[in-house]
């Protein structure tokens, strides 16, 4: 979310032409904007944030009081789906921050120290990539207890590999260039290097998978939350208030139409950005067959 | 003879990449607090108890230790016994493996079947205005409702409406083959609804890739027709990428999809995997994870090859890496 | 409520470890709300009609969980309420537990109590293992010393024992316990599957490893056995009682996840299913065919404050009798549980001589509204079990009521376990937990003694007062004056605050009414669902 802000913030030409000619995109945007918006009018305004309260009966039907209805324990859900908008999006984000940081500084330095440096870090990578994804997001959250930040330290480990060998690969692309390879002939720093010409050669790459992380950020929550090992309650987020409502789905199906269709609407937007911003970051002229 | 290099450096790599896991999966499980034995025995047993049958379990001893002894056995083929049923764990595994086998091949199969030509249309139609929207957004769904959700649907919906598939009864196809397949098709179908997706997306980037080449331009040129265009070149081409990631898909269905063999009550791998972990049978994990990786690492040598032998220009094999 | 239980299962299962039995939610002599239906004979949460010609099977039922113990198969050791359902249908005891918790023959086909620490049992005649050879009172004799040297966790709920004796005479297999004092439990723990009657002389002739093998002279044998996933049994041609068996094959799926068993119920794969969730009464309310009944358990949730770990807060009694008095427990029935428990003490509501849940001195107390302002109290609670999960949250939104700052910390089984028990003292302040409640009001009492219960020691102090309380009442025959001496057990508890019962723990059944006519009692006290299993009739169509 903030990756794709950012870039988007970054390049208002191309964000014009998005708006124009891409009604899917703006709906997008628009989607992203609104969950932030609520996520922090969750936070902010006093009395629509407290998730955790009870303050009617159990599974009560949406009414005027609670426009979406209670649930197992007569909480109001429009608070508690505020509360896991919030939570979801900013554990994500962070998480994605992480990864980006991580996977960005990794990848520079392998590609170009190159040798051993960039084999040692690959063989790293892969061997993240062969373990199986949800199992090492057990084994953490049950190592470090379950919670917010098992959840955060699992999406990292499982985005960290995927962005760290694609930042990887389009850092080497540059490493080899003429004027990375003059700029060490004349004795420039190796620092500056990665920091003037690389980083900022792959930062369309970072923002672009960044952007994917965060949609997978926002389904290893989901996948954790629902195994029981990611956020705990009475706090909320929109895994646990999904998992939640599976069971409820005959009762109370108030309850996963609210958050299911919240999260599914979120990675959608956050997917098209995505799609989107390597189109237009990572360009390519294709043929026109049809 | 260059080939025969290759695979033996790759091989070898993956070995490395092997070790590693072995490495991480040993120490990670036992960084889980809980011992096995407090866990197995319960609240109720002494001290002594406990003592015992770690010393039984040989988990007395220093962690070092206990590696050399697991990695010494598992290079000869023996992962250990489960410590709740006392079976070898690769038993176990092998038990279980057939149906996670048959939900994977199936997903991975209804993916192939369903995100290929998707993948291509999208691909075809990227230029038109609007052309794509609804592809986009159909692939975009897909992978971005989450197995959970889905699945639940899935279940109520068989289970409130009678439509000829029952839930509640999962057959191995051990058991009967017919049926089997029969029980293992909604959860196949569930799993297959993000690798649908996952696939059009990587068609659809393959195949824009290929339409940048200067000799489909040229193709173009000649007036072939676009179907044949696509089915003698662009395919061809574009098939790399897509058999990378069906081969990631499939190292991850096989490697348990968790998720869905709970919802479904399937009997594979990844419930399993799942119950080792509450129990901290240390053995069940670590062969899970090892066979898992094993798979990983033989999939992605073969789809190197594989893509070696479809285009010999991306030749990795002189490459250093 | 999350579905999660696939792990759950696993951790509830262990949890459930001694510990455990399950779930519950109805009425009773405590008295709960559910309304007694007029049709059925009291006790009776369901009753098989008996004029229906059974299809024989076979029979489909799902559980939560599966069987897993450090022993295998031998029922002396097992400690888990799943174990004790499922052992119990190829083993039988001595006696069984009826309707009301009323003591009732199984392999004993009488007794007699010439003394109050005299116990004359007369063998069912025609008492037969699997294998074909007759029970002997060398069995039991044999099977329950096995059990008293064990050391398992149900040899003290045996009391004190003098002596088991072969008292045949003829034909007549007898077999004479004689007692060293009074102790009343002794039938309700003959009763559960610990105290099962084993093969001995094969066992001792080293042709039967218990621990691998189940050979009894119940209703069935074990064809299959899948560790947790599925076990197939057919009827035991050889039981005394094979001509009432409605069902000649059972087949039993197990199924952690409660969406899976409520599918099983709604599209009729699956004839019978248990669930600890009390809201699956609603959830299958309007299920074609299916009826569900809630069970109540003698089971019980509980708080633990622990007095032991200096660096807990709850080292001050007053401080926990604050929260003891704090704590609603109607509200926690009410919000956490649907409504399908009751409030309990530490002799559980619904079994005979119990006291009240509002006879205890914290229910008179009457702590001020920010009772428990400035504290800040940790809660502990493990993760896969819904029901603690939303009780834990109402416990938090109570005490925070009284001015508390309270957090969840919520863990794995594993390690819950190794925080609350095996750590000395234990690493925690307050958690939650639940106790089987077993078949008589003074049994589980035992655990409120941290030299017989040592695995409370990490959080509980011994006091003599409670310990001889409750040896006291053990003595006592049943009737008002072991009431009384109960009641003082249950204020004395009160008053330590150590552990503090909460509520019972629900079971709901759900049957599959148009396939299957089941009969199921209205209380139970080892968590097994499946005790009547012999009187199910299977309906064809």
């Amino acid at each position: 979310m903030t990756g794709a802000a950012a870039a988007l913030a970054r390049t208002p030409g191309r964000l014009r032409s998005l708006r124009t000619s891409d009604p899917v995109l703006t709906i997008a945007v628009v989607i992203l904007g609104l969950l932030v918006a609520a996520s922090l009018a969750g936070r902010l305004i006093p009395g629509l944030n407290d998730g955790t309260t009870t303050v009617g009966g159990r599974f009560e039907a949406p009414s005027l009081a609670h426009p979406l209805g209670t649930d197992s324990l007569g909480r109001s859900l429009v608070a508690r789906l505020l509360e896991g908008i919030g939570t979801t999006f900013l554990l994500s984000a962070l998480a994605v921050l992480c990864t980006a940081v991580i996977a960005t500084a990794l990848g520079i330095v392998a590609a170009y120290a190159g040798g051993w440096v960039r084999e040692l870090v690959m063989r790293i990578g892969d061997v993240l990539y062969a373990f199986p994804a949800i199992l090492l997001a057990l084994l953490v959250a049950a190592a470090i207890g379950p919670g917010s930040t098992a959840a955060l330290a699992s999406i990292v480990l499982v985005t960290v590999p995927l962005m760290t060998r694609m930042v990887c690969a389009a850092a080497t692309d540059v490493a080899r260039r003429d004027f990375v390879t003059s700029a060490r002939i004349s004795g420039v720093a190796a620092p500056v290097i990665m920091v003037r010409h690389l980083l900022t050669c792959v930062s369309g790459t970072v923002v672009v998978q960044g952007t994917y992380a965060l949609s997978v950020a926002i389904l290893v929550e989901g996948g954790l939350s629902f195994l029981g090992y990611g956020v705990q309650l009475p706090a909320a987020s929109l895994g646990l208030l999904v998992s939640e409502g599976n069971v409820y789905l005959l009762t109370a199906p108030w309850i996963l139409i609210a958050a299911g269709t919240t999260m599914v609407l979120a990675i959608l937007a956050v997917t098209l950005v995505g799609d989107a911003l390597r189109d237009r970051l990572e360009p390519r002229e294709a043929v026109d067959l049809t | 003879m260059q080939t025969l290099r290759w695979v033996g450096r790759r091989l070898l790599m993956g070995l490395v990449t092997l070790l590693g896991i072995a490495l991480l999966v040993f120490f990670a499980a036992r960084l889980v607090p809980g011992q096995a034995a407090s866990v197995l025995l319960g609240p109720l047993a002494t001290q002594e108890q406990r003592d015992a049958l770690t010393a039984e379990l040989g988990l007395d001893r220093d962690l070092f230790t206990q590696f050399g002894i697991w990695i010494g056995k598992v290079v000869t083929g023996d992962f250990g016994d489960s410590i709740i049923s006392g079976q070898p764990v690769l038993d176990e595994i092998a038990l279980r493996l057939p149906v996670t086998a048959t939900l994977a091949l199936m997903a991975l199969g209804i993916a192939l079947l369903v995100g290929v030509p998707l993948g291509v249309l999208q691909a075809l139609r990227a230029r038109r205005r609007g052309g794509a929207v609804g592809s986009r957004v159909i692939s975009g769904l897909g992978i971005s409702v989450p197995e959970f959700v889905l699945g639940a649907l899935v279940v109520l919906l068989f289970s409130t409406v009678p439509l000829g598939i029952t839930i509640g009864a999962f057959t191995a196809i051990s058991d009967d083959l017919w049926l089997g397949l029969v029980s293992s098709l909604l959860p196949a179908l569930v799993l297959s609804v993000f690798c649908a997706a996952a696939t059009a997306r990587t068609t659809r980037d393959a195949v824009l890739g290929v339409l940048v080449e200067p000799w489909i331009q040229a193709a173009v040129g000649r007036g072939e027709r676009p179907w044949a265009i696509v089915r003698h070149h662009v395919l061809r081409n574009a098939s790399i990428p897509i058999l990378t990631l069906a081969a990631t898909l499939l190292a991850y269905l096989l490697g348990g999809a968790v998720i869905v063999e709970g919802l479904f009550n399937v009997p594979g791998v990844g419930s399993y995997m799942l119950l080792a972990m509450d129990r901290r049978d240390y053995a069940v994990i670590q062969a899970a994870v090892m066979l898992a990786a094993v798979v990983f690492v033989v999939m992605s040598v073969l789809v190197e090859l594989a893509s070696n032998l479809i285009d010999p220009r991306v030749s990795t094999m002189g490459a250093t890496t | 409520m999350r579905t999660t239980s696939k792990i759950t299962v696993a951790a509830a299962a262990i949890a459930a470890l001694a510990l455990t039995a399950c779930t519950g939610g109805g009425a009773t002599p405590g008295g709960s709300e559910q309304p007694a239906d007029p049709n059925l004979p009291a006790g009776y949460a369901s009753v098989a009609d008996e004029s229906i010609e059974s299809a024989g099977g076979p029979l489909h039922v799902q559980v939560d969980y599966d069987t897993a113990e450090a022993q295998g198969l031998d029922p002396a050791f097992a400690e888990i309420a799943r174990s004790w359902s499922i052992m119990g249908l190829v083993y039988e005891s001595l006696v069984t537990v009826g309707p009301g918790f009323e003591i009732q023959p199984e392999l004993a086909a009488s007794w007699e109590q010439p003394d109050d620490t005299t116990y004359v049992f007369d063998l069912q005649p025609g008492a037969t293992f699997s294998n074909g050879r007759a029970v002997s009172a060398a069995d039991v004799v044999g099977s329950l010393n096995r059990l008293r040297e064990s050391g398992s966790v149900w040899s003290g709920q045996l009391g004190p024992i003098a002596e088991i004796a072969d008292t045949s005479s003829g034909d007549a297999q007898q077999v004479t316990i004689t007692l060293e004092t009074p102790f009343t439990p002794l039938l309700a723990a003959l009763a559960n599957t610990p105290a099962a009657i084993l093969p001995m002389q094969e066992i001792e002739a080293g042709e039967l490893d218990p621990t691998a093998e189940m050979l009894g002279s119940g209703a069935f044998t074990v064809a299959e056995h899948r560790q947790d996933e599925s076990w197939s049994f057919e009827a035991n041609a050889e039981w005394w009682n094979a001509e009432q068996l409605g069902i000649d094959a059972l087949e039993l799926t197990i199924a952690a996840d409660d969406q899976t068993r409520l599918a099983g119920l709604r599209d009729g794969s699956t004839q019978l299913a248990n669930f600890s969730n009390p809201d699956a009464l609603s959830l299958l309310a309007g299920a074609q065919g299916v009826t569900a009944v809630s069970q109540t358990q003698s089971d019980f949730f509980y708080a633990m404050l622990n007095s032991v770990n200096p660096d807990s807060p709850f080292v001050d009694q007053q401080l926990r009798q604050t929260v003891n008095a704090v704590l609603d427990r109607q509200g926690i029935v009410d919000l956490a549980l649907a409504g399908a428990a009751v409030p309990t003490a530490v002799t559980p509501a619904n079994l005979p001589d119990a006291c009240a849940a509002d006879s205890v001195p914290s229910a008179s107390a009457e702590p001020a509204a920010d009772a428990l302002a400035g504290e800040s109290i940790s809660l502990l609670i493990y993760n896969d079990d819904p029901s603690l999960t939303a009780l834990a949250q109402v416990v938090q939104q109570q005490l925070q009521g009284a001015g508390a700052e309270v957090t969840l910390d919520s863990v794995d089984y594993g390690t819950y376990s190794e925080r609350v028990y095996v750590a000395q003292p234990g690493d925690f302040q307050m958690a939650l937990g639940w106790f089987a409640g077993y078949g008589d009001a003074s049994m589980v009492t035992n655990w409120w003694n941290p030299e017989t219960a040592v695995f409370n020691a990490g959080f509980a102090q011994p006091h003599d007062d409670l310990s001889a309380a409750i040896a006291e009442a053990q003595a006592l025959p049943a009737g008002t004056e072991r009431a009384e001496a109960l009641q003082s057990v249950c204020d004395l508890a009160d008053t330590h605050a150590e552990m503090v019962p909460l509520a019972t723990r629900p079971q709901v059944v759900g049957i599959r009414s148009d396939q299957l006519s089941a009969s199921v009692l209205s209380d139970e006290g080892y968590g097994d669902f499946l005790r009547l299993i012999a009187e199910f009739k299977t309906i064809e169509g």
